[in-house]
């Protein structure tokens, strides 16, 4: 692993009486695309802005590229960071066509040039002269991670960079600013409350709650082995039974299943809904109550004998219906010691 | 165009906490105001200091007197605005009448009439032996005294309703009526039940200003010839050695101005409520055939009475006696040189206040809009009389010159200019600005090259509002100013009590010329 790009070492920040950084630490390995994940609230948006330098934060250190930006002692300024930021509601300059945008950061004679290299960079090669309001939201989106890009900074922030956008466009901006940042070689921080964007764009994710990171990991490993039960509910969907654990084995009403944890005694077992296989049986032991129908697949909510519910996620075929009878069997779980949810 | 604070809308920002601001920013929002609100200390305290004086002031019959006499012609104006203004605003926003775009400026120019002008136009055409009695040969009832008080100040301060009740009119969701009657309300009942109530705000704050207005005008009520609390002051002040009478009387008359909002705030109360962005615009009501000629014929009535008599009556005056003392030119260079000298002061003051209150907002700089607010209320015959005591005896050479003139206009109508440019400034979001800084361009570079292009328009409205509002002041100017310096609006008071109505219609052209342009920029592009 390279020397990170950016480390925040207990950082605190309070707003009046409210509580958004608490000891806060945070590595973002150079090169990588980092994704915070958290409830609106917890804090994750003034983690970019004292980054940024747009807040100063109460106590704690903060280094980028090997210099430190905040500490007891020192405060630089936002301008002399060398960190581009790209706003939720985009911030361009409403008087300045795009070059000028793209260029208001840059100086020296390559200026223009560089101004050039970015619009391409971004698929806007051409639209220079065009003013901010004659492009469509994917459009502004693109010019001001051009904007933040241009001036080579040591590190590109995105505050919730695609809640503007409509679903449709969404998922297709997302592959293209991801794909922007790899090629830019840019060290990326990004927000967001959404954990499929999370986990689709990130190199590495921290989910943060109430002004704390809870985990840092790869977004596979976060979705596989979250470290307690409101990390695993916050990432998806996941039904939750008691269960007793012994030597690599944890049993529970649903049957006995493999445990890699380690753990010994009263546990919580999750179940994720595609870790469910469901085959349609008449008089089978697990009635279909609800069923949502997302084309791709379906989501459908079983009731089992002993007052359990489950959730299960199948194929579009066959479909399933509320009231009919299935036979279901669980592929994989994740224990959790119990209490580990209160731990927070 | 008068626009206080509680009539400047700004969008309601997600703001996170405000950092401190610097200490400049406070340092330059302290010199704006504080020519003002200095000697208005002083003279407060030199009235309480009258003691058993001040006492027999305040408790004696006259001021009783003063006091109805005041009260009444508040009231009267304010309702009389009220209802011209609300209706005239709903014919022209609400209703299919022809012509209601010519209507909608026909009704609300009169807002660029000084009341001084009003008034010496009703008494010298109206009246036992007024231009009109004149020209159709017969004797008019006289109006002076309280009936020409009154009509004066009506037409000067109707405008005010009229706009703001427009424009609430045209943000009026026509949806939410719509769900009234898919409700199973009937139009008149949408009417009073959906559509006043929205209204309330508006109404409100524009009778608020028609009171604030009629309590506060000096020039048409000693034109007129009417007791009310200002020309009494002036008389005291001017005819008396010992200034404590003044002072008390100039105290008095804010706590009646502090009266009328309480009063105002207080009819107002109920939660206030948030309009809702318009989804489209609104529907205009189909008029019956009789309500159309109705309408017309109310409008005409109004346009006659409000715009077209006031300028045939300076045209007349001017065109019997074509300048009968020349133009007035150095009056009209002492106008527009100080009113442009505010006007630059109080845009450079308010750029840097403006950030203070809009981008660093707390509980102490709401404290600083609150003070400009008030500073703009405090009827400007008292303004004048303290700033006389303070730079009397306190300022030695600087008592009566132009320095101390502009200082105070600046700070008197800084509101003006705090107002237009915190509205513009809360509309670009702060987001934008910190771009600039994070592309490396510090808070100096990001103020010249961001902030002010964006908030452009909010300077210059806020320019062209202090210079209009400089232009036709007059108690100010009659009490501070240095001597020997005229302007357009004390040689149009100055020659109306002279009764040389032809003198005084050349300088009252030149200010309504003069005021003419700005006032056509402001309005077309505030739509």
């Amino acid at each position: 692993m390279t020397s990170p790009a950016v480390t925040l070492t207990k950082v605190a920040k309070r707003f009046g009486s409210v509580v958004a950084l608490d000891a806060f630490d945070l590595t973002a390995p150079r090169g990588d695309v980092l994704g915070l994940l958290g409830p609106s609230g917890c804090g994750k948006t003034t983690v970019l802005r004292v980054i940024a330098g747009f807040d100063r934060p109460d106590s704690g250190s903060i280094e980028i590229e090997g210099t430190t930006v905040f500490s007891d002692s020192r405060w630089i300024p936002p301008e002399k960071r060398r960190v581009g930021m790209v706003f939720q509601d985009y911030a361009l300059f409403p008087h300045l066509d795009i070059a000028a945008n793209i260029g208001y950061g840059l100086s020296g004679s390559n200026a223009a040039a560089r101004v050039e290299e970015v619009l391409e960079m971004v698929g806007l090669g051409g639209m220079g002269e065009r003013m901010p309001h004659e492009l469509s939201g994917g459009e502004q989106q693109r010019v001001a991670l051009a904007r933040a890009l241009a001036p080579r900074p040591h590190l590109v922030l995105l505050d919730e960079p695609f809640s503007n956008l409509d679903t449709p466009i969404r998922d297709r901006v997302r592959r293209e600013v991801r794909t922007i940042l790899v090629e830019a070689r840019a060290t990326a921080i990004f927000v967001t409350h959404d954990q499929e964007e999370a986990l689709a764009m990130s190199d590495t994710v921290a989910v943060m709650r109430a002004g704390t990171v809870l985990q840092t990991a790869s977004p596979h490993d976060l979705y596989r082995r979250p470290t307690d039960c409101w990390v695993a509910r916050f990432l998806g969907e996941a039904e939750f039974i008691g269960g007793t654990a012994s030597r690599g084995r944890v049993e529970t009403p649903l049957g006995t299943f493999a445990d890699s944890s380690n753990a010994s005694g009263k546990v919580e077992v999750m179940i994720r809904p595609e870790a469910v296989r469901l085959t349609r049986e008449d008089g089978g032991p697990a009635l279909v109550v609800d069923r949502e129908f997302y084309g791709h697949d379906q989501l459908v909510t079983l009731h089992l004998d002993g007052g359990h519910r489950l959730l299960a996620r199948t194929g579009p075929e066959p479909i399933f219906n509320p009231g009919d009878h299935a036979r279901y069997e669980v592929t994989e779980v994740v224990v959790f010691p119990e209490g580990a949810e209160h731990a927070h | 165009m008068a626009a206080p604070g509680s009539l400047i809308e700004r969008p309601v920002v997600r703001r996170r906490q405000a950092r401190p601001a610097p200490v400049i920013l406070w340092v330059v929002a302290t010199l704006a105001l504080a020519p003002a609100v200095v000697p208005f200390a002083f003279l407060i305290g030199r009235a309480v200091a009258g003691g058993s004086k001040a006492f027999d002031t305040v408790f004696s019959d006259r001021t009783a007197e003063l006091i109805l006499n005041t009260a009444s012609l508040v009231v009267a104006v304010s309702l009389t605005a009220a209802v011209v203004g609300v209706a005239a605003a709903w014919v022209t926003e609400r209703t299919d009448l022809p012509g209601r775009r010519a209507w909608r400026v026909i009704v609300a120019l009169p807002l660029v009439l000084p009341s001084y002008v009003i008034a010496l136009t009703v008494i010298s055409a109206l009246g036992p032996r007024g231009l009109l009695a004149d020209a159709v040969g017969l004797g008019l009832p006289t109006v002076r005294g309280f009936v020409g008080a009154w009509w004066s100040l009506s037409v000067a301060t109707y405008p005010f309703v009229y706009l703001i009740v427009g424009s609430a009119l045209r943000r009026i969701d026509p949806a939410v009526e719509e769900a009234a009657r898919g409700l199973g309300s009937a139009p008149r009942t949408v009417f009073w039940r959906i559509v006043v109530p929205q209204l309330r705000e508006a109404i409100g704050a524009g009778v608020l200003l028609s009171a604030l207005y009629s309590l506060s005008d000096f020039g048409a009520v000693s034109l007129v010839g009417f007791d009310s609390f200002t020309r009494v002051v002036y008389a005291q002040y001017a005819g008396r050695l010992d200034r404590t009478p003044a002072t008390v009387l100039a105290v008095v008359l804010v706590l009646l101005a502090v009266v009328v909002v309480l009063v105002e705030s207080r009819l107002r109360r109920g939660r206030p409520f948030v309009p809702r962005p318009i989804s489209r615009p609104t529907r205009a009501m189909g008029l019956t055939q009789a309500q159309r000629a109705a309408a017309t014929a109310g409008l005409s009535v109004l346009g006659l009475l409000a715009l077209a008599l006031p300028l045939g009556t300076l045209l007349a005056w001017v065109g019997r006696n074509p300048a009968p003392d020349g133009i007035p030119w150095s009056s009209l260079a002492g106008s527009v040189s100080a009113s442009l000298l505010a006007a630059a002061a109080a845009v450079v003051l308010a750029v840097p206040t403006a950030v203070l209150v809009v981008r660093h907002g707390s509980a102490a700089t709401r404290w600083v809009e609150r003070t400009a607010y008030l500073t703009y209320s405090i009827p400007h015959i008292t303004v004048g009389l303290a700033v006389v005591f303070v730079a009397s005896r306190y300022l030695g050479p600087l008592y009566q010159s132009m320095w101390v003139l502009v200082g105070v206009y600046t700070a008197v109508f800084f509101a003006l200019a705090l107002g237009a440019l915190a509205s513009a400034l809360s509309q670009v979001s702060p987001s934008i600005e910190e771009a600039s800084r994070g592309l490396g361009r510090g808070a100096w570079q990001t103020l010249l090259r961001i902030t002010i292009p964006l908030v452009w328009r909010g300077i210059a409205a806020g320019g062209l509002l202090v210079f209009l509002t400089t232009m036709k002041e007059l108690p100010i100017t009659l009490l501070a100013r240095p001597t020997g310096f005229d302007t357009l609006a004390i040689d149009v008071w100055s020659a109306a009590g002279e009764l040389l109505y032809s003198t005084a219609a050349v300088p009252a052209l030149l200010l309504l010329l003069v005021s003419a342009l700005p006032t056509y920029v402001l309005a077309t592009r505030q739509r």
